[in-house]
C-alpha cells in the first residue's frame, strides 16, 4: 500500500520534527504518573519530567495514551482520593 | 506532603494486609472505573470493556505492588498502569485483522504524491525536490526493518502492534523508527533542506 499525501505530510512531520530522545516507552510510562500531576497541579517540572516530555513529543503512541490517560485522571479529579 | 505519603502508605498497606485487601481492591476498583470509562468510552471501550480492564489492572497492581515507589498518588499510578493495560487492548482489537505486511509496499516505501492545484508552482517544485531526495534517502539509508516499521507507522499502526507482529517488543521498535527519522532528517539537512523548509513546503 503506497503511502498517499495525507500519509507523506505526516511522514515529513514525523522526520522533521524529531529530536534526541533518550528514553525508551516503559521509561516514559514510569514517569507519567509524576509529569501528570505536575502539569494537571501546575507545579514546575523537574529534568527527569522534561526527559519524559521530549518522549511524548517523539512518540505519538505514548503521547495519545498520555492524553487519555489526562482524560482519566480529570475524570477521577487529581485531588481525589491519594 | 506528610499527608500524601501518608495515604500513600495507606493504600499499600490496605492492600498489602488479608483483612483489608477486599475493600480496598473494591474501593480501587470503583476509582479506576470512573477514570476507564471516561477515557475510553469514546474510543471503543464498553462498559464490559472497562471492567475487564479494571480487574486485569488490580491483578497487575498486587503483582507490582512492591514497584511504587510514591513519587505520585497512588492512584495516578494506578490509573497509569489501567490506561496503559485498555489502551493495547483497543490498539490490538482495532488492528487484529490487518497484517503488517499490508501496511508495506513492497520492496521500498513507495509514496505516492498527487500534485494539488491549488498551491503554488514555486511550492509544488519545493514538494518535489524534498520529495525526491527523501525517496532516495529512504531506499539507500533505511534498513528493511527500518522501511517496514515507519510504514506501517505511517499507515496508523501502532508501535506496540508492530512489535507484536515482529515479535520484538515495544522498546525496540520505537528505538529502530526514532533512528530511521534522525537518519532521514540527517540526509535532507545535508542536502539542504532545513526541518522548517520541509515543514513549509508540506504544510
Amino acid at each position: 500500500m503506497a503511502l498517499k499525501n495525507e500519509q507523506i505530510t505526516t511522514l515529513m512531520g514525523f522526520v522533521a520534527s524529531v529530536t534526541a530522545d533518550g528514553l525508551t516507552c516503559d521509561g516514559c510510562l514510569e514517569h507519567v504518573p509524576e509529569l501528570a500531576e505536575s502539569q494537571l497541579g501546575d507545579i514546575p517540572i523537574t529534568q527527569v519530567l522534561e526527559k519524559v516530555k521530549t518522549h511524548l513529543d517523539n512518540c505519538p503512541c505514548c503521547a495519545k495514551e498520555y492524553e487519555t490517560f489526562l482524560v482519566a485522571l480529570n475524570a477521577i479529579g487529581t485531588s481525589g482520593s491519594a | 506532603m506528610t499527608g500524601e505519603v501518608a495515604s500513600v502508605d495507606r493504600w499499600v498497606i490496605r492492600l498489602r494486609g488479608e483483612a483489608t485487601r477486599d475493600d480496598a481492591l473494591s474501593e480501587l476498583r470503583v476509582v479506576l472505573m470512573r477514570g476507564l470509562s471516561h477515557a475510553l468510552n469514546g474510543k471503543g471501550g464498553g462498559e464490559s470493556f472497562c471492567e475487564d480492564v479494571a480487574q486485569e489492572t488490580l491483578i497487575r497492581i498486587l503483582e507490582k505492588l512492591d514497584q511504587f515507589a510514591g513519587r505520585s498518588k497512588f492512584t495516578t499510578w494506578a490509573m497509569s498502569i489501567a490506561i496503559r493495560i485498555g489502551t493495547s487492548h483497543l490498539r490490538r482489537k482495532m488492528f487484529k485483522d490487518i497484517s503488517l505486511n499490508a501496511a508495506d509496499s513492497g520492496e521500498n516505501m513507495r509514496l505516492q504524491w498527487a500534485v494539488e492545484d491549488s498551491i503554488s508552482v514555486e511550492q509544488q517544485r519545493d514538494q518535489r525536490a524534498v520529495l525526491d531526495k527523501l525517496k532516495s534517502l529512504i531506499a539507500t539509508s533505511l534498513t528493511d526493518r527500518q522501511r517496514q516499521a515507519t510504514e506501517a507507522i505511517m499507515h496508523g499502526m501502532p508501535v506496540e502492534e508492530i512489535a507484536t507482529r515482529s515479535d520484538s517488543n515495544r522498546n525496540a521498535v520505537y528505538k529502530l523508527i526514532h533512528d530511521a527519522r534522525v537518519r532521514l532528517k540527517s540526509g535532507l539537512e545535508s542536502a539542504g533542506f532545513t526541518a522548517e523548509e520541509v515543514l513549509t513546503a508540506f504544510a
